[in-house]
């Protein structure tokens, strides 16, 4: 059985200009060994996701429907007291910004034992002792500098505190987002090779967040490419690599970062941004789809199968299938 | 080695400061209007107190040369004697100094403990109606003028209901008699109350609003997501993770309402004749008794630099020792 099976997920932001739907209607599966990557640029919703597996959507996000599988319960029925015993426990979170999400007042080490202290009160200080030291080695931190705070350490220690922080309660599932995104080349690389080891080594589930493609198809096996809130395309990492089919994952494919390491994707002839207000179920790339005819901007999209796993959303049939030069 | 050569330029810097702020003075008070030998001239001083003052600080003497004498007896550790009470300024201030300490210290940490919590509260309930009640309230207080204030209390308590004695700081049969410690100590209390009422609502409102506003900032940062994301209660992360943090400015303007104890605190000083420094310093630079305006405006200033201080003794004390970010305590 799946270790978390989302279905039909949809998800709103209330906002002024109407109800923003930055996830619509999007279903996918996860298996223990097999880490699963979410790519798309930015504003497609990849951070609204983990967030709603946490537990934390801000005021105005609003679950519109669907269903998030983990564990024989249902995560969106839980009440705030049973998430806290999910949070850190079952499910952690590697955060985006990870140079300001450790606790300036506080030592290292402090937030990191608070996280194993929450959920396993009573603990012995022996253990707990050990627990750290474990930890500490595991992401590679000198134990001398476990009790420094955080401003003493460089951008790479803390992602691997906010790691290691993350890894404390032994969680079935962690959601990397966009954990490497903030380091330099070299740093990054180490980052992603620690995750794939502890990954493997641990055998947790790994949701694993990101706008560079390659960085996703380093680390996962199955790939999930986002639009506008969709999950466009999904299929094995070789084969939406090797193969891509929908227009998007094609652009995607082609597209550089910009000059100025803004985390946009710069795609040649894309200029709009996608519609979130628009009504559920609608193809948001239609606007900026070079293919698209007009029957796409009227009917709803299906998933076509490619092949077993991998599969694609557009309206038009013939696209898809035609699509492999 | 850095460090020290920045400490070393801190303290090049503030003696460089003490210099000019010590020749303004000098030079304003001979500017203002009025004979300093006539105001000697107290018909309570003896002719040999007189002579005495006169000769110690030159004042028959050339403006450069009494400046010259007022260096070296600065230096010496000399400020001279109070023209009016004929007593030397060090002893005056060291006995004003303590009641002022007194009554703005326990005002001003009273507030911003009572600002801190309450700012917190605020910040926590953004929106509801407690928060609108306490932030309105904060805002009257901290746009309260402190005469009327302070004259309000002191008709209402003091004089209508006659619950509070209407100034000073000791009961006058206490002064005399063999009364106990403690007894005086209630007494000082019981005058200490009005005044401490009023420098207390003072800054309340602002302890308060900062707490609040610094509050609220801080519940956006990461941090405060990745403690969420721990699973850590509410509570915690309200009191531990955002409430620390968030304090911080409150301290440091804390430590800067500190520095202006003297005279901050002046005006209500004067209405509650609390017989501290800032009363003191109204009245010495009103009387034209240099020596002793001198000398409280130079420890206005000594005080005024306390952060810095601060910050060149204890330094590394405070980055390991205290639950405070550290970089919170680096100056400029
Ligand atoms: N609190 C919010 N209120 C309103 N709209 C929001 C809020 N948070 C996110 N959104 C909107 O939801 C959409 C998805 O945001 P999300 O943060 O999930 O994107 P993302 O894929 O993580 O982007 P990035 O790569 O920049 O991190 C965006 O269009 C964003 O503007
Ligand atoms: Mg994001």
């Amino acid at each position: 059985m799946a270790l978390l099976s989302i279905k039909n997920l949809s998800i709103g932001y209330q906002t002024k200009a109407g109800m923003l739907k930055a996830v619509d209607n999007i279903s996918f599966e996860l298996e223990r060994g097999r880490p699963l990557g979410f790519v798309g640029e930015s504003g497609c919703g990849k951070t609204t996701i983990g967030m709603t597996l946490m537990g934390l959507l801000p005021g105005n996000a609003h679950i519109l429907g669907g269903s998030i599988g983990f564990q024989n319960q249902d995560l969106i029925q839980l009440n705030e007291d049973q998430w806290r015993r999910v949070r850190g426990k079952e499910i952690a979170m590697i955060f985006q910004a990870a140079m300001n999400a450790l606790n300036p007042v506080m030592r290292v080490d402090e937030q990191v034992i608070e996280a194993i202290v929450t959920h396993t009160p009573d603990i012995s200080p022996a253990d707990l002792d050990k627990r750290i030291n474990e930890l500490f080695d595991l992401v590679e931190i000198p134990r001398v500098r476990m009790k420094d705070f955080p401003h003493e350490y460089s951008g790479g220690m803390k992602q691997r505190v906010i790691i290691a922080m993350a890894l404390a309660c032994n969680p079935k599932l962690i959601i990397a987002d966009e954990p490497t995104t903030a380091l330099d080349v070299i740093v990054q690389d180490q980052i992603l090779k620690e995750i794939k080891a502890i990954q493997k080594a641990m055998n947790t589930g790994l949701i694993f967040i990101s706008h560079d493609i390659a960085v996703v198809a380093s680390v996962c096996k199955d790939i999930c490419v986002m639009y506008g809130g969709q999950i466009v395309e999904t299929g094995t990492r070789e084969e939406v690599f090797r193969n891509p089919r929908h227009p998007y994952t094609k652009a995607l494919l082609g597209s550089y970062l910009s000059l100025d390491n803004e985390l946009t994707v710069v795609i040649p002839d894309m200029r709009e941004t996608p519609d979130l207000t628009l009504e559920s179920g609608c193809c948001r790339f239609a606007v900026n789809c070079k293919t698209c005819s007009s029957a796409c901007k009227a009917e709803v999209p299906q998933w076509i199968d490619i092949s077993g796993s991998h599969k694609a959303l557009c309206c038009d049939e013939t696209i898809i299938r035609n699509s492999h030069e | 080695m850095r460090n020290q050569t920045y400490i070393l330029g801190k303290l090049v810097e503030i003696t460089i400061i003490f210099f000019v702020i010590m020749t303004a003075l000098f030079f304003l008070f001979r500017l203002s209007p009025g004979d300093p030998i006539s105001k000697v001239a107290d018909p309570m001083l003896t002719p040999e107190d007189m002579r005495y003052i006169i000769e110690q600080m030159g004042l028959d003497k050339p403006i450069w040369e009494q400046y010259v004498i007022y260096l070296k007896n600065f230096f010496t550790g000399n400020f001279g004697v109070s023209f009016h009470y004929g007593e030397p300024v060090f002893k005056i201030i060291r006995e004003r100094l303590g009641w002022t300490v007194l009554l703005f210290t326990s005002s001003t940490i009273l507030a911003a403990f009572a600002g801190v919590f309450l700012g917190k509260i605020a910040a926590w309930n953004k929106g509801s109606r407690l928060d609108n009640v306490l932030s309105i309230s904060a805002l009257v207080c901290y746009t309260l003028f402190i005469p009327w204030f302070a004259l309000l209390l002191l008709w209402v308590f003091g004089f209508k209901l006659g619950l509070f004695p209407l100034g000073g700081i000791l009961s006058p049969e206490l002064w005399v008699g063999n009364a106990s410690w403690f007894v005086r100590m209630l007494d000082i209390l019981h005058h200490m109350l009005l005044p401490l009422m009023t420098l207390f609502v003072i800054h309340l409102g602002s302890y308060l609003l900062l707490m609040r506003s610094s509050m609220l900032s801080v519940l956006r940062e990461d941090y405060i997501i990745t403690a969420r994301a721990k699973g850590l209660s509410e509570r915690v992360i309200r009191n531990k993770h955002a409430a620390k943090n968030a304090a911080l400015p409150v301290v440091t303007s804390v430590g800067l309402s500190l520095a202006f104890s003297i005279n901050g605190g002046a005006l209500t000083e004067q209405i509650f004749t609390w017989p501290g420094i800032g009363r003191e310093l109204i009245f010495a630079v009103s009387n034209n008794d240099y020596p002793l305006a001198q000398a409280c405006f130079l420890l206005i200033a000594l005080v005024v630099c306390w952060p810095i201080w601060l910050w060149i003794f204890s330094m590394p004390i405070w980055i390991r020792g205290l639950p405070i970010e550290p970089q919170g305590m680096v100056l400029e």
